[in-house]
């Protein structure tokens, strides 16, 4: 069998303003727990605190940003969605695929080290790699 | 390049890609300091010939700027709706 391929995604979410920090902790679980429990790593995780929304969601003008980047097999993404989905204080999520078809050696290297190391850029995929 | 030309009446300066201009320039849906310049006050996405960025930027400044749109970075319209 061919070895399997990684994506390499980015991934936004965005909680409700007035969730407490535990509430918030428990989203970022959950969504950690799906990839360390499927093919997939981590790679980095920043929190962009509350910013301003652009427009009204649910009647609130703020909300709290998370933004990930991680590396992962196809359907773990669409789990990942699914959760945020049932999860009530996100508010919105989007998922972009930054890389296609890293081999897995490659990826397990990517994954295992805490930098993300600039790989080369994926074919036709949707957007070239944010570089330094 | 910037050089002005006399088209007929009137007189028109060379719009420039910025982005080809400046390669330090990433467009990216995350930086909405950068996207800003192409929209309108209204908020829409301003068109290729006021823009002046070539086809292969203008398509990517407008999936940036309709992935920001999806993350509230950047506004669908400035006129609230009731």
């Amino acid at each position: 069998m061919a070895s399997k391929k990684y994506r390499k995604y980015e991934l936004i979410y965005l909680i409700q303003p007035e969730a407490t920090d535990d509430e918030r902790q428990k989203v970022h679980d959950r969504v950690e727990n799906v990839i360390t429990e499927g093919d997939a790593w981590l790679l980095t995780r920043e929190d962009w605190g509350k910013r301003k929304l652009a427009y009204e969601i649910r009647k609130q003008n703020k909300a709290y940003y998370t933004y990930m980047t991680l590396l992962a097999t196809p359907g773990v993404t669409t789990e990942i969605e699914r959760i945020l989905r049932l999860v009530d204080n996100c508010i919105r999520f989007i998922t972009i695929k930054l890389e296609d078809g890293i081999p897995e050696d490659q990826a397990q290297a990517m994954g295992t080290t805490p930098t993300a190391p600039d790989a080369a850029e994926g074919d036709d995929a949707e957007e070239e790699a944010t570089n330094v | 390049m910037s050089k002005v030309r006399s088209y007929g009446r009137g007189r028109r300066r060379r719009k420039v890609d910025r982005f080809l201009a400046d390669k330090s320039l990433v467009i990216d849906y995350k930086d909405p300091s950068i996207l800003k310049y192409f929209i309108t006050e209204r908020g829409k996405i301003v068109p290729r010939r006021v823009s002046g960025l070539c086809a292969k930027n203008q398509r990517r400044i407008t999936r940036a700027i309709k992935r920001a749109r999806m993350v509230a970075l950047m506004p669908f319209t400035t006129v609230k709706a009731h």
